[in-house]
């Protein structure tokens, strides 16, 4: 039997007398590829984050290489051979790949630094993952998967013998995600032990070798990846018979050709978009489908006010309106949940109240001052609707799980009585229970007459959440379904 | 399970109100201080302590205006030389026309036109305000120079000097009517309006302000234009204090303006400001450098010594900060 590179028994961890790890068993053989899944909250990045020394463990025992340890810092780990490449990539934009794969080398002995020679040692840990970058380019330069694979290449500088991929493929286009699999299939090759976290379940049947489940804080399932399956896994994230396929019955809406629609695009341009038209109707849900970079989200962009038009009509109710700002289109009840909650969607040093609040501020103000009472009475029935699980409306939304944090930016559009939604990939990133609560939402939403844009790179989603699908490709729209549902299959193949 | 759910709830929110309420710790730290080490040197007499007050409206007025500032995440560092300028205006219409009501209006107006340029280059230009600020100093100062030949501009207008500072209420400086009018409409207006909401949110991430809707542009002018106002308030307090006007009022200004709002518990990088703790941080300034008055020292002391407790405040009411990010 081989040797365990890390064996952990009964990990055990709480922050401010809240425990998140309470019995969590894992082990890591040499040489595999190691899934660790989890919905979120489940404390899937809290054991990484115990084994790789940011957080000390409150209880439990972990063995590296045979050898009981105990790291107080990451830097410790990573002298032992424990490497995370993250999720928000940590390499410095402006500097070369070079100096990146170099930035947290201890063994330098000399305080003068030649270029040349970095460039021409990077060289061997880029060509050890087969890819085909100059160690000269800057980083900015890259693409996010090359950026990943420099980041995997910085690991393996650093002589990691485990490596930690924090959910690699969530931002990458098809083509990269392969590339991503076969040097991950290379590092295998070379004895290199990798724990791959990701929500991506079809991933884990693709490319690893043993799967580790967690659920509130317990490990529920430790088995080969080929003793299992996808329903399996679910079972066990969930802890209960759930619909496996991702996908939302919704109730077919009535012909409602005869009205006018809420919003309609017609032969819309913009720098990166031509010629693009489309339809919202009373309770329809749109899909626009298509691959990263293909004009989707430039479409929402030109919608909601963000670029300006070059081409092209939108009319709203069949009147022509111009917007110009995000501003002006909530005026005319038009919301945008944009890709990047944390980012776009959110104030994370804000509490979860005046989160909610941030576009109907001037809506709760009697002409001076803000009626707290009506603001606080929003905020109530927000939380209380969306199910937003929060300590109260004045926690800070930092502290909220990326599910809930989607909520509170949901609510915020939904507080200004919009009637047209734009959801640019509300569910990226957030685990299935939360996804299908979203969903919940949104179909209640569109029940009121309301009506919906929805983009989503997950095609399943699309295929059988939405009346009437867009094919997106290269700024243009190219093929346009109203049969559904689409299977994800059929939709894979046309916005190729 | 109760009990559990309990502590777990307080914990955080205890953490908070610490860090919150640290600035009054703080400013009861070093006036328990001051009284006991200064008892004998009058501390603690009533004059002493309006004569307190009366140091510290000026930097409290300006703290205010920065607190707006600094909570959109921009910086101002013309205000200084705003104040001057807006002094030396207010001065110069005396003389002119004797008329108050032109003299405080023109002065105003020069104030809240120089944040109006600094605003329009930020947001139209969209040079960082930093920078815009930076030149936008020279060239106030080198106005407030020129305009006067470095001569200072007397006022002997007794209502205007009475209004504007030297005045007395009962046994209050007019000053501290002035601090209170100005605090209470800033923190209501940063904490209960509209416009007070946005420019935290535009401070605290102006790309989710921008897609709820908020016109942050509009807001970084309001906010510079705001700021230029009460300097050149302040600037009006300063000469009707001093019966006259110079071009190098306020230029020490800078730093402590800058550090009473930090210590107060805005955060220099947006999105959180509090008016009322920034008054109280410009307090705690004006409280230090009389302190250190009475001890005897001399400039050059009271330069270095005041340097070390600036940046040892911050450090404590930064720290708190660090720590509460790092959950």
């Amino acid at each position: 039997m081989a040797q365990h590179v890390i064996e952990a028994r009964n990990l055990q961890k709480g922050f401010d007398n809240n425990p998140v790890l309470k019995g969590v068993n894992f082990t890591l053989k040499a040489g595999e590829v190691h899934a660790l899944v989890g919905q979120n909250g489940a404390g899937k990045s809290t054991l990484v984050k115990l084994l790789n020394g940011y957080h000390q463990r409150d209880g439990g025992t972990v063995h590296l290489f045979g050898e009981p340890c105990h790291f107080s810092s990451p830097r410790e780990a990573q002298a032992k051979g424990i490497a995370m490449v993250y999720q928000d990539l940590s390499l410095i934009p402006s500097l070369s790949i070079a100096d990146n794969i170099f930035l947290t080398q201890n063994e330098q002995t000399t305080p003068l630094i030649s270029n040349r020679e970095r460039e021409r040692q990077a060289a061997p840990f880029l060509a050890a993952l087969g890819v085909n970058i100059d160690p000269r380019q800057k980083v900015e330069s890259l693409s996010v998967g090359e950026q990943q694979f420099v980041e995997i290449a910085k690991a393996l500088a650093m002589k990691a013998k485990i490596l930690v991929l924090d959910e690699p493929t969530a931002s990458l286009s098809n083509n990269e995600i392969n590339e991503l699999f076969k040097v991950v299939n290379k590092l295998k090759s070379q004895g290199i032990a990798i724990i791959y976290i990701t929500h991506y379940l079809s991933d884990i049947m693709r490319i690893c070798d043993a799967v580790t489940v967690l659920r509130d804080g317990y490990t529920v399932l430790e088995t080969a990846t080929a003793d299992t399956s996808i329903d399996v896994l679910v079972e066990a994230m969930l802890g209960q018979k759930a619909n496996t396929q991702l996908t939302w019955a919704r109730q077919i809406v009535p012909d409602n050709s005869a009205s006018v629609p809420l919003l309609e695009l017609r032969d819309v341009s913009t720098a990166m978009l031509s010629h693009v038209s489309l339809k919202v109707m009373p309770g329809q849900v749109i899909g626009l489908a298509g691959l990263l970079g293909s004009g989707r989200t430039e479409i929402l962009e030109a919608i909601y006010g963000l670029t300006p038009l070059t081409g092209g009509e939108i009319f709203v109710n069949g009147k022509p309106v111009s917007i110009a700002s995000p501003r002006s289109a909530i005026e005319k009840g038009i919301n945008m949940v944009p890709e990047e909650r944390r980012s776009q969607g959110l104030v994370l040093d804000f509490s979860v109240s005046d989160n909610v609040l941030m576009a109907s501020f001037e809506r709760i103000s009697n002409s001076l001052f803000l009626n707290k009472s009506k603001g606080e009475s929003i905020v109530n029935d927000t939380i209380k609707k969306l199910g937003v699980k929060t300590t109260g409306m004045d926690q800070s939304v930092r502290f909220l799980s990326g599910g809930n944090q989607q909520k509170v930016v949901i609510g915020k559009c939904l507080s200004t009585d919009a009637k047209v939604l734009l959801l640019d990939d509300p569910t990226f990133g957030i685990d299935i229970n939360a996804k299908y609560e979203i969903m919940k939402i949104v179909n209640q939403y569109v029940a009121q007459g309301n009506g919906v844009i929805f983009v989503s790179s997950e095609y399943a989603e699309v295929g059988s959440f939405c009346d009437v699908i867009y094919v997106v490709n290269k700024g243009r729209i190219v093929r346009q379904f109203s049969e559904q549902p689409m299977s994800e299959e059929q939709l894979l193949a046309a916005v190729q | 399970m109760n009990e559990k759910t309990l502590v777990a709830s307080s914990q955080p929110k205890f953490n908070i109100a610490w860090r919150d309420y640290i600035i009054y710790f703080v400013f009861i730290g070093i006036f328990v201080f001051f009284s006991v080490a200064l008892h004998d040197k009058g501390f603690l007499s009533s004059t002493n302590l309006m004569n307190i007050a009366r140091q510290t409206a000026t930097i409290a007025i300006m703290a205010v205006g920065m607190t707006f500032v600094l909570s959109a995440a921009e910086i101002d560092l013309s205000f200084g030389a705003t104040l001057a300028l807006a002094a030396i205006v207010a001065a110069l219409t005396l003389q002119e026309t004797d008329s108050i009501f032109l003299a405080v209006s023109a002065a105003l107006l020069v104030g809240t036109m120089i944040g109006f340029i600094n605003g329009i280059f930020v947001t139209m230009v969209g040079i960082p305000s930093f920078l815009v600020t930076l030149g936008t100093t020279g060239i106030i100062t080198g106005i407030a120079r020129w305009s006067t030949s470095l001569q200072s501009i007397p006022i002997d207008n007794d209502t205007y000097a009475f209004i504007f500072g030297s005045g007395d209420i009962g046994p209050f400086s007019i000053l501290f009517v002035w601090i209170l009018v100005v605090t209470v409409i800033g923190a209501f207006v940063l904490r209960n309006t509209t416009f007070g909401k946005h420019v935290l949110a535009t401070g605290g991430n102006k790309v989710s302000a921008m897609y709820s809707g908020i016109n942050i542009n509009r807001i970084k002018l309001y906010v510079l234009m705001i700021n230029g106002f009460l300097a050149a308030l302040a600037g009006i307090l300063y000469s009707g204090r001093l019966y006259s006007a110079r071009y190098t009022l306020g230029e020490n200004d800078l730093m402590l303006v800058i550090a009473a709002v930090i210590i107060g518990g805005t955060s220099l990088f947006g999105g959180k400001g509090t008016v009322v703790g920034s008054v109280i941080g410009a307090l705690i300034m004006g409280m230090v450098n009389n302190g250190l008055i009475l001890m005897g020292l001399n400039v050059d002391q009271q330069l270095i010594l005041r340097g070390i407790i600036v940046i040892v405040a911050v450090t404590f009411t930064m720290g708190q900060l660090r720590q509460l990010r790092k959950k």
